[in-house]
């Protein structure tokens, strides 16, 4: 009896936790202003495991490479490969002083950078970490010594003209041929040279040795115990750590689970202890939010990644900037917020910029001041009318009095507030006499915006810690990323200033001119930022969310758990 | 049966080319492997997405692809993956997996369907009839990802309650490890439970209504009226001279459907993070990994023609009516 009660109770306390309504909201949980770099800190026991969650498997271990290239595997060799300066969760830069005892920008013309590596870095087999290291890394990246190495992006090592390294190899001098105001995003990630040597030329131990084989050596302050492919990779201190702080746990694991679904509910039977989804839904951080019972918090961020409607001004209608900019002003990017965001990421910030997230210098709302996202049908009619269209019978005729074609709306699939927005935005620009098709699909990238295959296309990009660098990729006319057709001279030249500027603020101010510009351009229309969210045992100390590029993994060090 | 053995193999060989054939048509049109790489923030430099583009083979006119590929199946090479993966390799670890889920999910389906025959028959219309047959409708009604998320509710509550982790909800167990024996034991069926009671359901649903069918046609035959009138003992009549004669119907749903719980284990392991066939199809497809999608179809394909073969043998190994002599 006692035993059928106990099942029933089972049962029932499942159905229970299936039909919980959940309230609280992620505000509560936003971590916001100087807290965001101190947040869950403490001072760590020695011992014990802590078991990360990943979403994707590890095929390619070279975070440089073009393969390798991914949030997992930027997370997994976080704690393995040195990295000259990291990118904290405030978005600034800080050097590693694990690392490094300075790196000084020694003189403007030439732009030159005196790196200093402190004594006692080493790699995992007592092999000092040197200039050998540096001078590899940089010809795997410069596109010169090493064309055949499979990189992802240069990142600017292509500026630097020559490296050279003095007698103890501990002092390296970078001399750019042209300024580069990025300098301190360079030597992210730094490779054994003495072992890579071993295994062919450059193109090949890049592409073979650093790519393919699970690393047995480490910068860090752990390094591979074993990986079972698809499931786990297991690290453990790595004895010669030269660093200040820790590690403190025996072992760090990375589980992989694939489905970001399941990731919260591996969190919950105990088999993970933090998890950080790719795109946070609302049910997710409704769920998590629910979990505080078995000692589970939560910390949410507005990410790098920001959602964007461009228009492809390279052909079709939106050609025409007349009705881009009336598309634009119909938007109502209020609405947009609070139907898609709000419900769950209540008081989140708008995007105003399309070169600058709302916390870095430079932003402001150019969005806003042109008009831009503001609902106003009847602004939007009247700029059409002034190019010449007209309303008729609920469509549009263009100014030679044909209809604008129904226009294609993509976006990739996997994002619900993509497509929740894609149809808001058919109604927002309803009453202009437009129509749209939405496109989307798993080849939606591919068959829609890479072949220009569009006229309007919702998606997100990734802002880097220097906007520069990130607007040097889509503003251009060549630029690989230029998916709507940027061409305005005037943009790259500013951007080509902004790339010199002798220090971050001054590139900032630059480079808000060619905001105006891009924002003029009507081709660009920024939504707001992703959420992420981290969400793990409460015990677990120094633990906090890194919402750019590098991820939560930044400091693992000094990651352990409470005594 | 030797000579229709062969035969069957025979025109298997042309079912599988034109099958290939048409597979890798399909498949090198469904979509870009490289728009991976080329949405990345930033994309690579044109020359290395010319460097995968060659390895690949996308700079081959498509019949030369076809040719390079079929051409290296017979020497073990399955062809290039975007991810360096060994393909042929990761197969036949991958299907080892799978095998160990399907393996399990079919014995149980298949036990949990005798049984549920067996009463169903006897007792026909009787109230363990009725419940039986209503949770058999409710197993087929039911789609695998939303009993397999059920299961994983119910496991969090169970271990809840128990106080220790006896079920796990993702993961086969690899990298996971016990100290003792009995340790290991748990382990075992904490990894293997959810999954396998996931997988076999729909099956157990399916097969056990054509179970029961048959072996009540069984049951009323006129050999089963003469056993009974010889004065053998209701347990034998149904068991050795009513199961056996439905066994063959019954063994050939369960030989078809096999293979058809073989697109039941890509939902299934795709909830429970198995790394096997099923994850192996919806990463490669996710990838555009041609090459790892054709290897998984042809893998496939022979599985479902082997498990339509070994149902042919079986149908005629159980039922003596039934001969392929001519």
């Amino acid at each position: 009896m006692n035993i059928r009660l106990h099942g029933l109770t089972t049962i029932l306390s499942a159905l229970v936790v299936l039909t919980a309504p959940t309230a609280v909201l992620a505000q509560d949980n936003l971590v916001t202003g100087e807290l965001i770099t101190t947040v869950n800190s403490g001072t760590p026991g020695k011992g014990g495991e802590v078991t990360f969650t990943v979403t994707r498997d590890i095929t390619n271990w070279n975070v440089t490479s073009a393969l390798g290239n991914n949030a997992v595997v930027r997370t997994v060799t976080l704690p393995i490969v040195p990295s000259a300066f990291m990118v904290q969760p405030d978005f600034t830069l800080k050097m590693n002083t694990d690392l490094l005892e300075s790196a000084e920008l020694t003189s403007t013309d030439p732009q030159t950078v005196v790196y200093r590596i402190r004594e006692d870095a080493v790699w995992s087999d007592g092999v000092p970490i040197t200039g050998d290291d540096f001078i590899y890394f940089w010809k795997t990246q410069n596109r010169r010594d090493c064309p055949e190495c499979l990189i992802n992006a240069s990142y600017g090592h292509d500026f630097i003209e020559t490296l050279e390294q003095d007698e103890t190899g501990k002092v390296v001098t970078a001399t750019f041929s042209e300024p580069f105001v990025g300098w301190q995003g360079l030597f992210m990630f730094l490779y054994p040279a003495h072992l890579a040597e071993k295994h062919g030329d450059i193109a090949e131990s890049y592409n073979n040795f650093l790519s393919n084989e699970v690393p047995a050596w480490s910068g860090g302050p752990y390094m591979v115990e074993s990986f079972d492919p698809g499931q786990l990779v297991t690290l453990v201190p790595n004895p010669k750590w030269y660093g200040e702080k820790g590690p403190y746990l025996d072992k760090l694991k990375f589980r992989i689970i694939t489905d970001s679904t399941q990731q919260l509910t591996a969190l919950e039977n105990g088999e993970v202890d933090v998890i950080y989804p790719q795109g946070a839904t609302q049910d997710m951080v409704e769920q998590a939010a629910g979990l505080d019972y078995l000692g589970i918090d939560f910390q949410m961020n507005p990410a790098a990644n920001w959602y964007f409607m461009g228009l492809n001004s390279k052909a079709g209608p939106m050609s025409d900037i007349a009705l881009r900019k009336a598309v634009l002003t119909a938007i109502d990017a209020g609405d947009l917020k609070a139907k898609t965001a709000d419900p769950y990421l209540r008081n989140w910030p708008h995007m105003g910029s399309v070169m600058f997230l709302p916390n870095e210098a430079g932003y402001a709302d150019r969005r806003g001041a042109r008009g831009y996202g503001t609902g106003d049908v009847e602004k939007a009619k009247g700029i059409l009318s002034e190019a010449g269209y007209k309303l008729s019978g609920g469509s549009l005729l263009d100014p030679s009095g044909k209809p604008v074609s129904t226009l294609r709306l993509g976006f990739p699939p996997g994002y619900p507030a993509a497509n929740d927005m894609a149809r808001l935005i058919t109604g927002y620009i309803a009453p202009l006499g437009l129509k749209t098709d939405l496109l989307t699909g798993p080849n939606a990238h591919a068959d829609y915006l890479l072949s220009g295959n569009f006229d309007l296309y919702l998606n997100y990009f990734s802002q880097q810690v220097f906007p520069a660098v990130k607007a040097g990729q889509i503003f251009l006319r060549d630029a690989l990323q230029n998916y709507f057709g940027f061409n305005d001279p005037k943009i790259e030249e500013i951007i080509g200033k902004a790339l010199a500027a002798s220090s971050i603020e001054e590139s900032a101010a630059i480079l808000s001119e060619a905001d105006e510009l891009a924002m003029d351009y009507a081709a660009l229309f920024p939504i707001y930022q992703l959420p992420t969210a981290l969400i793990y045992k409460e015990a677990i100390l120094n633990l906090r969310d890194n919402p750019n590029q590098l991820g939560p993994a930044y400091n693992t060090a000094e990651w352990g758990l409470a005594e | 049966m030797l000579a229709y053995l062969v035969r069957r193999l025979l025109v298997m060989i042309p079912m599988m080319l034109i099958a290939s054939f048409l597979m890798f048509v399909v498949i090198s049109f469904s979509g870009d492997p490289l728009a991976e790489l080329k949405t990345m923030q930033p994309p690579p430099p044109p020359e290395v997405l010319h460097a995968m583009a060659v390895k690949l083979r996308l700079d081959q006119p498509l019949l030369d692809r076809y040719w390079m590929w079929l051409s290296g199946l017979f020497v073990g090479d399955f062809g290039p993956s975007i991810h360096n993966i060994d393909i042929g390799a990761e197969l036949v670890k991958r299907l080892g997996v799978s095998l160990r889920l399907l393996a399990l999910g079919i014995v149980l389906a298949f036990l949990m369907a005798v049984a549920a025959s067996v009463i169903g028959a006897v007792l026909q219309f009787s109230w363990a009839d009725h419940i039986i047959s209503f949770v058999a409708v409710a197993m087929i009604s039911m789609p695998v990802f939303w009993l397999a998320l059920q299961l994983k509710r119910l496991a969090i509550s169970i271990n809840q309650e128990l106080g220790f982790r006896l079920l796990y909800t993702s993961g086969d167990g690899a990298g996971m490890t016990a100290s003792t024996p009995w340790d290991r034991v748990l382990l075992l069926i904490g990894v293997l439970a959810l999954p396998t009671i996931a997988l076999s359901m729909q099956a157990f649903g399916t097969w056990s209504r054509y179970g029961r069918v048959a072996l009540i046609d069984a049951l009323n035959s006129e050999y089963v009226k003469l056993a009974r009138a010889k004065g053998l003992s209701e347990t034998r009549v149904v068991l050795a001279h009513g199961l056996r004669t439905s066994l063959a119907p019954m063994l050939t749903v369960v030989a078809a459907g096999g293979a058809g719980i073989l697109g039941e284990s890509v939902v299934t392991e795709t909830v429970f993070q198995w790394r096997g066939m099923g994850d192996l199809l919806v990463t490669g497809i996710q990838n555009n990994d041609v090459y790892v999608v054709l290897g998984w179809l042809l893998v496939a394909g022979l599985i479902i023609m082997v498990f339509n073969l070994i149902a042919d043998i079986l149908y005629a190994v159980l039922d003596p009516r039934i001969r392929y002599e001519r």
